[in-house]
């Protein structure tokens, strides 16, 4: 990004040059890494950019061009969720990040694919068909941002903002090789984020590099009134230098390292931890006993606030109304079902099961307490640590045609991405290396609540040290 | 990787109906109707078994958390303990008429339609 705003300064390009060039990329793209494209919004605001930057506008964000998840309202463009049901949805005012995005001089490319809803792991539950992997057009980008982390990956955009419920950034930036920030619950508004479960829901920047996602990460933050959950502040900018990791102690859990971790990605991994350690990180093992119980935590939560966040599509203010017009419940539950896909259907299903009366102690408020011994594991684990590292994902990046027959065994390869959104916690993928098949291996940073640029800085230092980044699809 | 994916799926499945006390969860066809309409989804035939099938197989793998002793915990609804954020009770312009029903699936006379629910 940086690079990119040296060379407008430079002259060596424009604004209005590089949207142009895009567009007619992302017009030959075989990926499906986007729902719509905004050619004339895009090159307005590109030709804007370049009048600010011979203006003398120094701003590093200015005329650069982002993709934006297809769940975060833009106004004017239709912002669909990937869903039938909001196929025809044109928001009606931004929202918060796209409003900081514009402020900024950023250039808004298009809305990007995206697992109906932003409920799944492979980008293949998208109305609008699957996204494909850039490193191998058969496999999956992973999910739900598959269309954000393919774009990036791709180089169809300089940076993309993608949205992690329960690893929705992190993951497919695992999959695609590029970095992904699940930012401090609070700290990014929801304001314009279509709802999914709103005590995880989570904005999130994405980019090749972590300086990327800093700078994108610091024009999104801050507080909005708009949003009950924003953290009021303060909201220092991230030094876009590399973190001193002399003296800092990052645990390795070995319950990140037992069951179903595929051996190439736990090789790549560890060989990542002991880059850490080259560079003066001190490696301590921690215990986080309850993370096992984390799947089956979330897996409750998350439909269940998504039961209750969904019940808004009923047909009535927005979306597609279906079915008889002369009885209501008859038209609520027809445009339900014909509006939404299988999974969004299975996970409404399972919430309101575990929300209903004789149900509500046994799954969802067992749950909620089960999600407290988890924060408290990782609060004792921070008292030993100042960052938690591990993979990402189990495994790298599958096949599209490999059939997930039971949909549990994709829930499961959410184990090390869901406990920092049940905790709140800043979590960031950076590459690592590549397993057996060729395919980038992500590793995940954590760190307690509001320390974003302690990860993102570690992100950097690690960057500054290795090339995993750098190698293009 | 499906066969890599379905070892993980198995030994954690197997884990949880080992660990867990009590009966496996089983829900019928009668409970599945009964959330269908809780959640006003029209089901089709065919998705009463498939439904039945998958969400007893996901209960069974929640039956972990059983064996976790939560007596005394309190139970976590939000990430951070935030309190009411309240503005200041100023009268302030909102969505205009148009911008609201812009997106409406049906509109008369500047109001949402929907089918007769009154008798």
């Amino acid at each position: 990004m940086l690079d990119t705003a040296r060379r407008y300064r430079e002259g060596k390009t424009s604004p209005t040059q590089e949207v142009e060039a895009l567009i007619e990329r992302i017009g030959k793209d075989t990926l499906n890494a986007f729902v719509t494209l905004d050619r004339q919004g895009a090159l307005t605001s590109a030709a804007r950019a370049g009048i600010a930057i011979g203006q003398g506008n120094d701003d590093p964000l200015m005329g650069i061009p982002i993709a934006v998840k297809d769940n975060i309202c833009t106004q004017g463009i239709r912002t669909t969720c990937s869903s039938d049901i909001l196929k025809r949805f044109i928001p009606t005012y931004d929202a918060h990040v796209i409003e900081r995005l514009k402020a900024r001089g950023a250039v808004i490319l298009g809305k990007t694919n995206l697992d109906e809803f932003a409920m799944g792991s492979t980008t293949t539950t998208s109305a609008f068909g699957p996204t494909r992997n850039p490193w191998d057009e058969t496999r999956t980008p992973g999910g739900s941002s598959g269309g954000s982390a393919a774009a990036v990956a791709a180089g169809l955009c300089t940076a993309a903002l993608g949205s992690d419920t329960g690893g929705s950034v992190r993951q497919p930036a695992s999959f695609c090789g590029i970095t992904g920030l699940k930012p401090t619950y609070g700290t990014v508004s929801r304001y314009g984020l279509v709802a999914f479960a709103s005590s995880l829901d989570q904005i999130g920047p994405m980019g090749r590099t972590a300086r990327d996602v800093a700078m994108v990460y610091d024009a999104v933050k801050g507080h909005d009134r708009r949003d009950s959950t924003s953290v009021p502040g303060p909201y220092p900018a991230t030094e876009l230098s590399g973190l001193d990791l002399r003296g800092v102690r990052i645990g390795v859990p070995g319950v990140f390292f037992t069951q179903g971790l595929a051996h190439d990605v736990e090789r790549e991994v560890r060989q990542g931890i002991e880059r850490f350690r080259d560079l003066g990180a001190a490696i301590v093992e921690v215990d986080l006993a309850h993370i096992r119980y984390g799947i089956a935590v979330y897996y409750l939560i998350a439909p269940a606030e998504a039961s209750s966040n969904l019940a808004r599509y009923d047909g009535v203010r927005y979306g597609e109304r279906f079915g008889d017009e002369k009885d209501l419940f008859a038209m609520y539950s027809e445009t339900r079902a014909r509006g939404f896909g299988s999974e969004v259907k299975r996970r409404i299903m399972l919430g309101t099961y575990a929300l209903s009366a004789g149900y509500y102690d046994a799954y969802y408020r067992k749950a909620s307490q089960v999600r407290t011994l988890i924060v408290e594991d990782f609060r004792k684990a921070f008292t030993r640590c100042d960052i938690i590292a591990g993979p990402t994902v189990p495994i790298t990046a599958f096949g599209l045609a490999e059939k997930v027959d039971d949909p549990l065994s994709l829930y499961l390869l959410d184990i090390y991405t869901i406990p920092a959104n049940l905790a709140g916690l800043p979590a960031i993928s950076i590459p690592c290396g590549f397993g057996d098949d060729g395919m980038p291996v992500g590793l995940q940073l954590m760190a307690p609540a509001f320390q974003d640029d302690v990860i993102l800085r570690a992100g950097i230092a690690f960057q500054d040290s290795t090339h995993f980044h750098e190698v293009r699809p | 990787m499906v066969l890599r994916m379905h070892i993980i799926s198995y030994m954690v499945v197997r884990s949880a109906c080992i660990d867990a006390e009590g009966e496996p969860v089983k829900i019928t066809e009668e409970q599945v109707v009964y959330v269908s309409m809780l959640a006003r989804l029209k089901l089709e035939p065919h998705d009463l078994g498939s439904f039945r099938q998958e969400l007893s197989t996901i209960l069974e793998y929640m039956g972990m958390l059983e064996e976790v002793n939560t007596e005394g915990v309190e139970p976590t609804f939000h990430a951070h303990s935030l309190t009411n954020a309240l503005r200041d009770d100023v009268v302030e312009s909102s969505q205009s008429r148009d911008d609201a029903l812009f997106n409406a699936p049906k509109v008369i006379d500047g109001n949402i339609a929907v089918p007769r629910v009154i008798e």
